[in-house]
């Protein structure tokens, strides 16, 4: 539920403020010239924030999509993220945007258009297989009811682009949004998963693994390409009994054949961000567990790490082919060997 | 702990005697009084004095910055709302710099909520839908050098609007108009009371380490790394040695890192 809504001056009278306004018809409307004077202003503590985070209507100027790192993508040559929205409804303690900034609040940017003219020059410029990834500065779907975020740019890939591909990330349940539009072939609904014993434990306020799981198998039943992002991937010392039920419920619900792709990540964020997060969370055994500052990343020691990547890649390639596993793996030692 | 930073004797006595502060002996820089956790700023009017006052207080503060929270109250001028109406401040504009001040309504608040307009000096013609008041915006350039946005809060009273004057406001009206409104400052007092124990929650690691720090000798660095292992050791479930025996179980501190060290490489800690 959102109490209060900041809404920046210059778009007092846009539809999309309207209409979110009209969402939260109850919540009390403050104005502010720009929406880094609530958000990214210093001497704020998002934990407390986090109780009842606020939502702020902004409009997102500068860049507004960009290059996705190196080591990241799902197959195609060119990979691009965009955030339509900042912070997510959920709370996960491993989630690197609870070091990002210094507000809880959910930032929500209305113009979408103007999302979609670079997406659009972007996708003309290159001519050919493109990917663009939503969801990594916040969840793709949990707040869709508010943002109508699926509703305006899954018809615009469906309709405008030819290249390129969307990927929504998610961890929500919410997706009539998306069922309630045709499937189309260069949409994937991906969604994010940790073992249930992680989940329970790390993941505040996700909807439970088996809804989850019940959802995407709704989802691959109405014909879309749903994904499969095991990440980040978490270590702990019994982490083979732990990763073998989870695949083996996985692959129990879901129809591996059907499955667009699996990807995998590691556990790794930027040292500065680590800080921050720790200092939020100290009493979190996760950030006690065995990480080092590896190139300005804290991540598992290398052995660690490669153990645990793996066995799972292992697991999950008995029952997804090649074509289809995607891992994000960025050992030092890989790196060092070119 | 809530530090009040308030305008005139007559809008802190009400709050004096209704939390049960008493005058504490400042050397005549502000009027201080304090008890139950609490403790008082008298200001006297305007910009200037406001922030130096909330500055007197933050410097005074028990248990370092960010420990506390911070509570403007006072009269204000309004357009149109009748008197002894209580507006909380959502929003606080300084009238003189041009900065703005969001005030984190992080709870229930089933008043009245707005924004003010902090001026340079009494008006009587109002923006439409403000409070205007003299002392707020500085209350809030201050009081946030001491601590987070959530803890800090303002809230009016109005005394004065479209169809009365400021100038026939006498001292007993204001100590009156206060006194009406006790509820909903004892409300306020309470939920940023709550919020700041939750911000001690997050931030209260307890200090194990410290009776380690005492009986043996760490030279600065492993002072720090003796910290983040015993933060760690607490953590972990079913751990084999109390505090106690961690004091008492090792020859020197050396001894101590070195134990703590390897059972963080031999038996790493669980996620959950």
């Amino acid at each position: 539920m959102i109490d209060t809504i900041y809404i920046e001056e210059e778009i007092r009278g846009h539809p999309r403020t309207r209409i979110v306004c009209e969402q939260f018809s109850r919540a009390r409307r403050i104005y502010c010239s720009h929406y880094g004077e609530i958000f990214n202003r210093r001497a704020q503590n998002p934990r407390i924030q986090k109780q009842k985070p606020a939502l702020i209507l902004a409009v997102k100027k500068g860049e507004k999509v960009h290059p996705v790192p190196a080591g990241y993508g799902i197959g195609h040559v060119h990979n691009y993220y965009f955030s339509h929205m900042l912070n997510c409804l959920y709370d996960c303690r491993y989630c690197f945007l609870q070091g990002m900034f210094n507000s809880a609040h959910y930032l929500f940017f209305i113009n979408h258009e103007e999302f979609q003219e670079a997406i659009l020059a972007l996708d003309k410029k290159h001519g050919e297989s493109c990917c663009f990834f939503s969801g990594y500065d916040c969840d793709s779907l949990a707040m869709d009811s508010a943002t109508r975020f699926t509703g305006s740019f899954m018809p615009f890939f469906r309709e405008r682009l030819r290249h390129s591909w969307l990927e929504l990330r998610t961890k929500s349940v919410n997706v009539n949004p998306v069922l309630n539009q045709d499937p189309f072939e260069r949409c994937v609904i991906a969604f994010s998963m940790t073992p249930m014993e992680f989940s329970r434990a790390l993941e505040h306020g996700v909807p439970p693994l088996k809804a989850r799981l019940k959802i995407m198998r709704k989802l691959q039943d109405a014909g879309w390409n749903v994904g499969l992002r095991i990440d980040p991937l978490l270590y702990h010392s019994d982490f083979k009994i732990i990763y073998d039920r989870f695949f083996r419920q996985l692959f129990l619900h879901l129809d591996p054949g059907r499955l667009h792709s699996v990807s995998v990540g590691s556990f790794r964020v930027p040292a500065g961000m680590f800080r921050k997060m720790e200092k939020l969370h100290p009493d979190t055994p996760l950030f006690a567990g065995p990480l080092e500052k590896q190139d300005s990343m804290v991540r598992y020691a290398d052995d660690l790490e490669r153990d645990l990547f793996e066995y799972c890649e292992s697991r999950i390639m008995d029952h997804v082919p090649s074509g289809r596993y995607f891992p994000c793996r960025n050992l030092v030692s890989d790196q060092a060997s070119g | 702990m809530i530090q009040f930073v308030v305008a005139l004797e007559c809008e802190a006595r009400p709050l004096v005697n209704s939390l049960g502060l008493v005058r504490e002996n400042s050397g005549g820089t502000f009027k201080v009084y304090s008890g139950n956790d609490c403790r008082l700023v008298v200001s006297g009017p305007g910009y200037a004095l406001a922030a130096a006052a909330t500055a007197y207080a933050g410097s005074i503060q028990a248990g370092g910055p960010f420990q506390a929270g911070w509570l403007n109250i006072g009269v204000a001028g309004h357009p149109v709302f009748e008197m002894g109406r209580p507006i909380l401040a959502d929003k606080v504009i300084d009238g003189i710099s041009g900065q703005n001040w969001y005030p984190q309504l992080l709870f229930d608040w089933d008043g009245d909520t707005g924004p003010v307009r902090t001026v340079a000096a009494p008006e009587s013609q109002f923006d439409v839908g403000a409070c205007h008041d003299m002392e707020a915006a500085a209350f809030f350039t201050v009081a946030n050098r001491f601590s987070t946005i959530e803890l800090i809060h303002c809230l009016k009273i109005v005394s004065d609007n479209g169809l009365t004057s400021s100038d026939r406001l006498r001292p007993s009206m204001v100590t009156e108009l206060v006194t009406d409104a006790l509820p909903q400052i004892k409300l306020l007092v309470g939920v940023v009371e709550q919020l700041v124990h939750d911000k001690r929650g997050q931030d209260e690691i307890p200090d194990l380490w410290e009776p380690l720090l005492e009986k043996w000798h760490f030279s600065e660095t492993q002072g720090l790394q003796l910290r983040e292992l015993v933060r760690h050791y607490m953590m972990r479930p079913g751990r084999r040695k109390t505090l106690e025996e961690l004091e008492s179980g090792f020859v020197d501190g050396g001894e101590l890192l070195r134990y703590l060290r390897e059972l963080e490489i031999e038996k790493p800690i669980n996620p959950m």
